[in-house]
């Protein structure tokens, strides 16, 4: 099997997710672009750890200044590492990102706010555990 | 509670989602026309995947979660039945005008259509929240999702059982024996569960122990009877399939395309031969094996023999299995703390699996000459049954 | 068409029109299973969200967690994504230095993570803040257990992977698997950023 494929499996129409669309494969031309994500990823990572520890910055903004590093760095990791890219070879794997993306934010957020209502309207747990003795 | 619904309502629409597809071939094999809508059927497809995972809170209206909560997921719920009835009406479109051949297949689908339906608009029912509180984990909830899995999912399977049959072993079941089969499970299905829509309204809850209401007694009997009926229908289906065996070569399926059938899997041989497709189809729209026949009719002489060449397939592996048994070891010892068996068993799937991954040749060669023996001989039969046709 | 082009494209590398090649099939499934992980993943993330407070007179983040130890940590799983970045790259030029060199650093700060990690589990445990102390360090262990579990796997895959071109060489199939590693570790990372945020960084804030 091994010797009817090519060595590397050049393609046109699709890009698999983690491989870069260009067509140069030069080790420099790679390199360039994980240093770019690495030093965009530290950056945003050092920013966080401060923003966390420090009292420089008005309070409450701190949890929503998270997580917008958060989601930002994610955004750079799936861009410089895993290649995912707007590029028409690239629709297949931005949508299953997408539906990935819909599912989390629907679980998460719908957890949160059913739990928060069930908490809220529930009774204490003693009570609870009372009534069954 | 909240995590196992939110995987678990996505779940049974995965569950129904194949069953839809398998009605879809079925009823447009039968109707001998192509499937009406077939992008708004993608469509809605697609929509329900989506949905699905909007609806979770509605097993749990009655856990307190709040009128806004309640009044979402209730409306998403709702919702749902949006593109299902698009599914439906497609269908009934795809029937419309058609050249209907009752044959067991499309019984099914035809009982599933009139089922779901009747499961589908009690479920709309069950998704008003202040329904829900007085019919929740009552038999009116019991009879509403067997009314949707049996005549969902079940007709389904059965529906595909029967029409994929004869494709994957070469010969057909006996069609008497399943349309009596059908009949059975059809009348069956209302005697048992239309009476627990009537209990569920008189205050019967699910998973009794025993009652003591003289008035639910009538209508449990007849369930009970209905549950027989149905028991009639699984024993005439067991009889059809070892009746089927038995009759095997009168019922053989030669040419491979016993319903006249309309994809592409109807051109290959029964059972397909390992490669499949001796050639690679080339596929120029939907009902891709029905342009074939019409265009073969047309010319009316008889396509020449296409160039063979040899096919190359993955080769057979125990691997998968093996993996698994370790594997279920693994889970059993990690269940029970059991930590040298989990160690072991963990060892055991992973060197499986590097086994497996070490391989140098993981697929073989069909030569051209088998590849066009095969199908040579393939050709024939369906050349020898055109006139009949 | 030739014999040749058949069996390339059962093989399942044709160029326009045809089917796309054995390594975008490959990497497209593997993105999949991908995502469904990371679903996975956010369910113990909305189980940890609800639970965080559910202390039941316990530890909470803030008495817990050194945020020291987990820039370490963060720091040691941001460096090996990039060197598995250039292990892949190494991989696809056939260059053994870059390959194997990058792996191993991969490893090294790959095994650093999981030492830190282990030791700050065996502190928690060792204070009494095991996972069956309250509802929130029940649900702490299962996150970030569950990420040290996949990191750990991905560890006995990396020294497969070394072992696999040492011995069959940069053939195609194992080109893939290096890709479906490299994919992997990457978006463990990206979970690390979600997790070092979610639960140290609001942890130690609250």
């Amino acid at each position: 099997m091994s010797d009817m494929e090519p060595k590397f499996e050049l393609h046109a129409g699709d890009t698999a997710p983690g491989d870069e669309p260009a067509s140069g494969r030069e080790i420099a031309e790679g390199l360039i672009g994980y240093l770019v994500g690495l030093a965009l990823a530290t950056l945003i990572t050092v920013v966080a750890f401060f923003v966390s520890q420090t009292t420089l910055v008005w309070q409450p903004s701190i949890p929503t200044a998270l997580f917008v590093l958060a989601i930002a760095q994610m955004g750079i990791h799936l861009v410089f590492f895993l290649h995912i890219t707007t590029g028409p070879d690239n629709t297949n794997n931005v949508l299953a990102l997408a539906f990935g993306v819909l599912i989390v934010l629907l679980l998460i957020v719908g957890s949160l706010w059913i739990m928060a209502h069930l908490n809220e309207n529930m009774m204490p747990m003693d009570r609870i555990m009372q009534m069954q003795r | 509670m909240n995590l196992i619904w939110a995987w678990g309502h996505p779940e049974v629409y995965i569950l129904v989602l194949p069953a839809f597809g398998i009605f879809s071939e079925v009823v447009s094999t039968f109707s001998g026309k192509p499937l009406f809508g077939y992008r708004s059927m993608v469509l809605a497809t697609m929509a329900i995947c989506i949905l699905a995972f909007m609806v979770w809170l509605h097993h749990f209206f009655t856990m307190g979660a709040g009128a806004d909560v309640n009044a979402i997921f209730g409306i998403a719920t709702m919702i749902i039945a949006v593109p299902t009835g698009v599914k439906v009406f497609n269908w009934l479109f795809t029937m419309y005008g058609g050249r209907i051949v009752y044959a067991s297949p499309i019984l099914w689908s035809i009982g599933f259509m009139v089922t779901f339906v009747l499961g589908g608009m009690t479920g709309v029912l069950l998704a008003v929240p202040p329904a829900d509180f007085v019919l929740h984990n009552s038999l009116f909830l019991v009879a509403h999702f067997h009314n949707v899995i049996i005549g969902g999912v079940l007709f389904g399977a059965f529906a595909g059982y029967t029409y994929w049959f004869p494709k994957a072993f070469g010969f057909r079941l006996h069609e008497g024996l399943g349309k009596a089969a059908f009949w059975c499970w059809f009348v069956g299905f209302y005697l048992a569960f239309m009476p627990l829509y009537v209990l569920g309204f008189m205050g019967m809850t699910r998973r009794m122990q025993h009652y003591d209401v003289p008035e639910w007694h009538p209508w449990l009997l007849l369930a009970a009877a209905g549950a027989a009926v149905i028991l009639t229908g699984i024993g005439l289906q067991v009889a059809q399939l070892v009746v089927s065996i038995r009759r095997r070569e009168q019922l053989r399926d030669v040419t491979g395309d016993p319903w006249n059938g309309r994809s592409l899997e109807w051109s290959t041989a029964s059972p397909p031969p390992v490669f499949n497709f001796a050639v690679l189809p080339n596929v120029e729209g939907e009902d891709a094996y029905w342009g074939i026949k019409q265009r073969a009719r047309e010319q009316a002489v008889p396509a020449a023999d296409p160039d063979y060449e040899a096919i190359e397939l993955p080769r057979n592996s125990p691997t998968g299995f093996i993996c698994a048994f370790f594997a279920t070891f693994m889970g059993f010892a990690l269940i029970w703390h059991i930590w040298w068996m989990v160690a072991l068993a963990f060892l055991g799937a992973f060197a499986t699996f590097v086994v497996f991954a070490w391989r140098d040749r993981t697929e073989y060669l069909v030569p051209a000459d088998e590849v066009a023996r095969i199908d040579r001989a393939h050709r024939r039969a369906q050349l020898a049954a055109q006139p009949a046709r | 068409m030739s014999a040749a082009s058949h069996s390339a494209s059962h093989a399942g590398s044709h160029a326009l029109g045809g089917s796309p090649s054995k390594r975008v099939v490959v990497g497209y499934g593997f993105w999949i299973f991908l995502l469904s992980d990371i679903v996975m993943f956010s369910a113990f993330f909305a189980s940890y969200a609800v639970l965080v407070d559910q202390t039941a007179g316990g530890p909470s983040g803030k008495d817990l967690f050194d945020l020291n130890s987990v820039a370490i940590e963060t720091a040691c799983l941001l460096l090996s994504s990039f060197t598995c970045g250039v292990a892949s790259i190494g991989a696809r030029a056939h260059n053994n230095l870059m390959y194997y060199g990058a792996m191993a650093l991969t490893a090294l700060l790959g095994a650093a993570f999981l030492t830190l990690e282990i030791r700050e589990f065996a502190g928690m445990v060792a204070q009494g803040a095991g996972p069956t102390r309250s509802a929130f360090l029940s649900a702490f262990f299962t996150l970030v257990g569950c990420h040290g579990l996949h990191v750990t796997a991905g560890m006995l895959w990396l020294l497969t992977m070394m072992a696999q071109v040492f011995a069959k060489g940069y053939r195609a199939d194992i080109l893939r698997r290096v890709l479906c590693f490299s994919l992997f570790w990457h978006t463990l990372d990206i979970i690390w950023v979600a997790l070092f945020t979610v639960v140290y960084l609001f942890g130690a804030a609250r």
